[in-house]
C-alpha cells in the first residue's frame, strides 16, 4: 500500500513565495497546542540568565498581529532576522536554529522555543547568535558525527506535513531550482508549510561531500522511483551513506537497505557497466 | 619310543605309502609327555622341529626346479599344510602341555614361544625355510609368476587358477599364528597384486579408449570391472576385495570420468540410452561420479521441455488442451526414463523433477503461464458443453494425469485464484459435468495442498472455501423448494419459475457488480419482493445483496410462427420485455428503464443482433459501435432451426484478456496481505530477527503457496516498518513492536 498522497505537487509552487497574509490568516485556525498550554512568563523563569535579552531580541521579530495565541515570530520577521544576522533564509543555519530551537513549526518560532534554543546556543543577539553558530559549520564535515544524526531526524519531522507520514521528494519541477525555504516555507492549499526531501538532502549532505548523495539524486530525479520518502528511507539513508564507499563498496544485495536504496544501487551498477 | 613317532610323522609329511595310524601317534606323544620320571615333552617338540627343518631343506629346491613354480609350490604347501594339520592334532596333547607350561612363565616373549602349537611352529619353519629363501635368493620368483599368471589370465590364457588361490591363500594361512596374520600376505602379494591391477588397466583403458567408440569403451569398462570383481573374489582374501575394485574403478573410470563426462550430452541428445545406462552404471561406482551427467540430463530435459512448449505459440490462449497435454505426455516420457536409463536412482528422478519445475514456470508470454493454463484446462474438462467430446470418466483420467504436473507449479495461489473464479462460474450457471467430478477434483487438490502446507495452514482453508461453494449451492436447492412451500400456502401467484441461488459472502470470488443501479423488469419486482421476505423470515439478520449480472432468464417468444425459447442474461431479458409493448424501442428509453450504461447496453445488445432477433434501426453509417440515439426494433419474420437458442451474454475476448488481468491483481494483493501476516507473525513470535532470517522463514512459509520475491518481502516489511509494526535495531535487525 502506497502512503497516500494527499497534497497536489503543482499547488504550492506556481507561487514560490505564498503570500504571508493567506498563509497568517489561515494559520489561526490551527494555534500551536504546545504553546497554548506554558505560559510565556513561565519559560522565563526556567530559563534565567540572557532570558531577559532574548526576550528583547524577540520582540524586535514578533509578529504584533492579534491572531497568534503565544507571542510569535512569523516568515516575515524571520526574514528581516536572518537578514539582520547574515544568514541565507534557506540555508543550512537557519535549519540548524530551527533544530536548537526544536520547532515545530516551518517559519514560525514560539517565544518558548525562542528562548529554548537560543538558550542552548548561548545567543541573544545576532552577533553572538552567528558566532554561536560557527561551531556547526563543520556539522556534516563527516557523517560519522552524531548530531549530524539528530539534525537529519529533526529535519524530516520538520520538513514533512504535520498529519502525513512522508515527505514529497520533490515539489514537482519546479522546485528544483527554488532553494529550500526553512524561514519562508512553501505552503500548500492546507495551509501547511513543509519542504521537499531533495532540497532539504541537499542541504544537510551536500553532494561536493558525500558523492553518493549527488548520484542518490541523479538516480531520483533522472528515475522518479518514488514520489515520497518514507521515515525509514530518510534515516535509513543517512545509514547508507556512513556504510557505503562512493564506489559501491560495502553494499551487501542480501543486507536490510530499503528497496530504493537496492534499485538505486542496480540502477548504478548498470549504468557503470555501460 | 620317539623313533616310530618319527617315522609317523615323516610318513605325513611325505604322503608315503606307509599307513599311519593317528591313534597310535597320538598315544606316543602322551607317553613321551607323561614320560616318569621325567617329561620328555621338550625334547620331543625339538625333535619334530628337527624333523620338519630337515624336511624343508630340500623342498625349497625342488619347488624351484620346476618351470611352474606356482603350481610347483601350491602342490608342496597343500601337503606341508595338510600334514602339519594332522600333526597338529596327533601333538594335541603336546600343545595343551605346553600352553599349561606358559601361564607359569613370566616372561612374554617366553609364553609367546610356549603357546605356538605345533602347526604354529610349522609354518614359521615354512616362512623361514620356504618363502623367505625364494624371495631373498631367487629374485621373488614365486610371487614374480604369480603375478605373471595373473596378467595372462587378464589377456585371456587359460592358467591353473586353483593353484594361483593356493599360492596366494598360502600366504594368509602360514602366518596364521603371528599377531598380524594378514601382515604378510598384505606386503608380499596384495601389494604387488594391485599395483599390477593398476597398471595393467592404465595402459589397457588408454589403448581401448582411443581404439573404440566411447559406447564400446564403456562396456568392455564394465566387463572388465565385474570380471575383475569376480577375480579378486577368487584368488584374494576377502580383505583385498573392495582395494582391488578401487583400483580398477580409478583406472577405468575415474582417470577418464571427463571423457565420459564430455561425451555423456551426445548420448542423452542423440538418443543412444543403453550407453547413457553404462555411463550411469560406471559413474555411480566413484564418489560424486554422477553429479556432472547429472546436470547435463537436468539441462537436457528442461531444454527439450522448453522447446516443445516454446512451439505453441499462442494457442494456449485459445485451447489450454493441447498444451496440457503435450506437458503431460511429456513427463510421463522422461519420469520413464528416469526410472528405465537411470535404473530407477532417486538422484536422477529429481533431477528430471527439477527440470520439470523449471518446464512447467516458464513464462509463455501473455497468458502463457502454467497456472492460469491448467486451471483454464480444468475448467475446459469440467464444463458442460454442447459438443462435449470427453465422457466424465475420460475428463477424470485426464485430469489425474494433470495433477502429477501440478506440483511443479511455484504460483500455486495464481491456480487457485483462477480456479475458483471458474468453478464459480461452473457452479452459478449450472455448467459443471457433474458434481461428483468436481467434488472429486477439489480432493485432488486437497492432497497434495495438505502435504505440503503442514505448517502454511492456507491449503487446507483454500479448498475448505471451493467446498463451501458447492455447500451454497445445495442448499440453495432446499431455500428453493421452501419458496415453493411458502408460495404455495400465500394467496401470491408469480406466473412464472424462479430459482435464486444463496451465496456466502467471502467465499465466493466475485467482483462486486458493475452496475449497481440496474433496475430489475417490472415482470420479477414482485417474486424478488416475495424472495427477500421469504428469506427474511427464514434467517433474521441475513441481508441479500442481488447479483442481477450473473443471472440468467429462460423467455418464451410468442411472437413467431415457433413458439422459439432463448436463454439469455437478465439484462436481456429486461431488454427483451420491453418489446413486449412495442416493436421498436428507443436506446434512450432503455438506459432510462434498465438504468444500464450505454457500454454495457451495446455489449448486450449485439448478440441479440448477430441473432437477426433485433435490428438496428436510426443509425447513420459513420457511427462506430452503437449510436447512443439509435433504436432497436424487434424482427416479426425471426427464424432459426432451433427451437431452444442460447443467447451469449456478450463478453468479448478483450475482456477476457481484462478478467485475467484483474485476477492477477488480486493475486497480487493477496500475496502482499499474506507476506505481511506472514511477517507480523513470525516477528511476534520471535521478538527479534537478523533481515537474512526473516527473509528465509517467510519464503518458507510462502513457499507452497508461490516464491516471493526478495525485493517483494523488503516491500512489505519496510510497509510494516512504516506501520510501526516492526522497527529497526542496528544493521540488519528488526525487532518486533508490541
Amino acid at each position: 500500500m502506497p502512503p497516500r498522497k494527499r497534497r497536489q505537487d503543482s499547488d504550492g509552487l506556481e507561487k514560490p513565495k505564498p503570500p504571508a497574509k493567506t498563509a497568517r490568516k489561515k494559520s489561526d485556525k490551527q494555534p500551536s497546542k504546545k504553546a497554548a498550554q506554558v505560559a510565556p512568563g513561565e519559560a522565563l523563569v526556567m530559563l534565567g540568565d540572557g532570558a531577559e535579552q532574548r526576550l528583547q531580541w524577540f520582540d524586535k521579530y514578533q509578529d504584533k498581529s492579534e491572531e497568534h495565541p503565544t507571542p510569535t515570530i512569523g516568515p516575515e520577521g524571520l526574514e528581516q532576522m536572518c537578514s539582520d544576522v547574515g544568514i541565507p533564509i534557506d540555508g543550512l543555519e537557519i535549519l540548524i536554529v530551527a533544530w536548537q530551537m526544536e520547532a515545530k513549526r516551518m517559519g514560525f518560532f514560539t517565544l518558548e522555543e525562542w528562548q529554548h534554543g537560543m538558550g542552548k546556543l548561548g545567543a541573544f543577539s545576532k552577533s553572538s547568535l552567528k558566532a554561536s553558530l560557527l561551531p556547526f559549520q563543520k556539522i556534516h564535515e563527516s557523517a560519522q558525527q552524531a548530531n549530524l544524526r539528530d539534525l537529519y531526524k529533526f529535519a524530516f519531522d520538520f520538513a514533512k506535513e504535520s498529519h502525513q507520514r512522508t515527505l514529497p521528494v520533490e515539489m514537482g519541477k519546479v522546485a528544483l531550482q527554488v532553494p529550500i525555504r526553512i524561514a519562508q516555507p512553501l505552503m500548500d492549499a492546507n495551509d501547511t508549510a513543509h519542504a521537499p526531501a531533495i532540497g532539504l538532502w541537499k542541504l544537510i549532505l551536500p553532494a561536493e561531500r558525500f558523492p553518493l548523495m549527488g548520484m542518490f539524486l541523479d538516480y531520483l530525479e533522472s528515475k522518479e522511483p518514488v514520489k515520497v520518502i518514507t521515515r525509514d528511507q530518510w534515516m535509513q539513508f543517512l545509514d547508507f551513506i556512513r556504510a557505503v564507499k562512493p564506489n559501491l563498496d560495502g553494499y551487501e544485495e542480501d543486507g536490510a537497505w530499503p528497496g530504493l536504496l537496492d534499485d538505486f544501487v542496480a540502477w548504478k551498477r548498470a549504468d557503470a557497466e555501460q | 619310543m620317539f623313533g616310530s613317532f618319527r617315522e609317523g610323522l615323516m610318513g605325513m609329511y611325505l604322503f608315503g605309502e606307509r599307513q599311519v595310524v593317528g591313534m597310535d601317534m597320538y598315544q606316543q606323544v602322551y607317553d613321551i609327555c607323561t614320560a616318569r620320571p621325567k617329561s620328555h615333552a621338550e625334547d620331543l617338540l625339538q625333535g619334530i622341529v628337527q624333523l620338519l627343518l630337515e624336511h624343508t631343506a630340500d623342498l625349497e629346491e625342488s619347488i624351484l626346479d620346476h618351470d611352474d613354480i606356482v603350481s610347483a609350490y601350491a602342490v608342496e604347501w597343500e601337503r606341508f599344510r595338510t600334514a602339519s594339520d594332522y600333526a597338529n592334532r596327533v601333538c594335541d596333547f603336546l600343545n595343551r602341555q605346553f600352553l599349561k607350561m606358559a601361564s607359569f612363565h613370566k616372561s612374554i616373549q617366553a609364553q609367546k614361544v610356549l603357546r605356538l602349537s605345533v602347526e604354529g611352529h610349522a609354518f614359521m619353519i615354512w616362512k623361514h625355510r620356504i618363502l623367505a629363501p625364494i624371495k631373498r635368493n631367487h629374485s621373488n620368483a614365486l610371487i614374480m609368476q604369480l603375478m605373471t599368471l595373473v596378467r595372462r589370465e587378464r589377456d585371456g590364457d587359460q592358467v591353473p587358477s586353483d593353484f594361483i588361490r593356493a599360492a596366494i591363500h598360502s600366504f594368509v594361512q602360514v602366518n596364521a599364528y603371528s599377531e598380524q596374520p594378514l601382515q604378510l600376505y598384505v606386503e608380499e602379494v596384495e601389494t604387488p597384486y594391485i599395483a599390477n591391477t593398476i597398471a595393467y588397466y592404465m595402459k589397457e583403458s588408454a589403448t581401448v579408449l582411443s581404439s573404440m567408440s566411447i559406447s564400446g569403451f564403456m562396456a568392455k569398462a564394465l566387463a572388465r570391472l565385474d570380471e575383475e570383481a569376480m577375480r579378486a573374489r577368487r584368488y584374494c582374501d576377502p580383505t583385498s576385495f573392495e582395494k582391488t575394485i578401487q583400483a580398477c574403478e580409478a583406472e577405468y573410470i575415474g582417470a577418464h570420468q571427463a571423457k565420459i563426462n564430455s561425451e555423456f550430452e551426445k548420448m542423452i541428445v542423440e538418443g543412444r540410452f543403453e550407453d547413457c545406462t553404462r555411463a550411469y552404471r560406471l559413474l555411480s561406482r566413484i564418489t560424486d561420479g554422477v553429479n556432472h551427467i547429472l546436470e547435463v540430463y537436468e539441462k537436457f530435459v528442461a531444454r527439450m521441455g522448453k522447446e516443445t512448449m516454446s512451439r505453441f505459440g499462442a494457442s494456449f490462449i485459445k485451447d489450454p488442451r493441447e498444451y496440457v497435454e503435450t506437458m503431460v505426455e511429456m513427463h510421463a516420457k522422461y519420469m520413464a526414463q528416469s526410472i528405465e536409463v537411470f535404473k530407477n536412482e532417486p538422484a536422477f528422478i529429481a533431477a528430471a523433477d527439477k527440470a520439470f519445475r523449471v518446464i512447467v514456470n516458464t513464462d509463455l508470454g501473455p497468458g502463457g503461464q502454467a497456472p492460469e493454463i491448467f486451471a483454464r484446462y480444468c475448467d475446459l474438462l469440467l464444463k458442460k458443453t454442447p459438443k462435449a467430446a470427453l465422457s466424465e470418466q475420460e475428463a477424470d483420467e485426464r485430469l489425474n494425469k494433470m495433477i502429477a504436473l501440478f506440483k511443479y507449479i511455484d504460483d500455486k495461489d495464481v491456480f487457485q485464484k483462477f480456479y475458483s473464479r471458474a468453478l464459480a462460474k461452473r457452479l452459478i450457471h449450472g455448467l459443471s459435468i457433474s458434481s461428483d467430478a468436481e467434488l472429486g477434483m477439489i480432493s485432488r487438490l486437497k492432497a497434495p495442498y495438505s502435504a505440503l502446507m503442514a505448517q502454511a495452514a492456507c491449503g487446507y482453508e483454500y479448498t475448505s472455501r471451493l467446498q463451501r461453494m458447492f455447500t451454497d449451492i445445495t442448499l440453495s436447492d432446499d431455500i428453493a423448494s421452501g419458496f415453493k412451500t411458502f408460495l404455495d400456502g400465500s394467496s401470491v401467484k408469480l406466473g412464472l419459475e424462479f430459482h435464486v441461488h444463496v451465496l456466502t459472502t467471502g467465499s465466493w470470488p466475485l467482483n462486486a457488480t458493475t452496475s449497481a443501479d440496474f433496475r430489475i423488469p417490472v415482470e420479477l419486482e414482485q417474486t424478488v419482493a416475495q424472495f427477500t421476505a421469504f428469506y427474511a423470515s427464514q434467517h433474521n439478520g441475513r441481508r441479500l445483496a442481488w447479483l442481477h449480472h450473473l443471472s440468467k432468464a429462460d423467455v418464451r417468444a410468442a411472437f413467431a410462427e415457433k413458439r422459439y425459447e432463448f436463454n439469455m442474461s437478465l439484462h436481456q431479458l429486461s431488454l427483451i420485455l420491453m418489446f413486449n409493448d412495442a416493436t421498436t424501442v428507443k436506446l434512450a428509453d432503455v438506459r432510462e428503464l434498465t438504468k444500464l450504461a450505454h457500454a454495457d447496453i451495446a455489449k448486450m445488445v449485439a448478440p441479440l443482433v448477430d441473432l437477426k432477433l433485433l435490428a438496428v434501426t436510426g443509425q447513420s453509417a459513420e457511427d462506430e459501435g452503437l449510436s447512443p440515439e439509435a433504436s432497436l426494433s424487434l424482427n416479426m419474420a425471426f427464424t432459426s432451426k432451433r427451437i431452444k437458442i442460447k443467447v451469449p451474454p456478450g463478453a468479448s475476448a478483450a475482456e477476457q484478456r481484462q478478467e485475467s488481468d484483474s485476477t492477477h491483481k488480486s493475486v497480487d494483493e493477496d500475496r502482499k496481505l499474506y507476506l505481511q501476516a506472514s511477517i507480523v507473525r513470525i516477528m511476534k513470535a520471535r521478538k527479534e530477527m537478523t533481515h537474512t532470517l526473516l527473509v528465509g522463514e517467510v519464503i518458507d512459509q510462502a513457499r507452497s503457496l508461490f516464491s516471493p520475491s526478495v525485493p517483494m518481502i523488503k516491500r512489505c516489511i519496510e510497509q510494516l516498518i512504516d506501520k510501526q509494526y516492526i522497527e529497526r535495531s542496528g544493521r540488519d535487525n528488526y525487532l518486533y513492536v508490541a
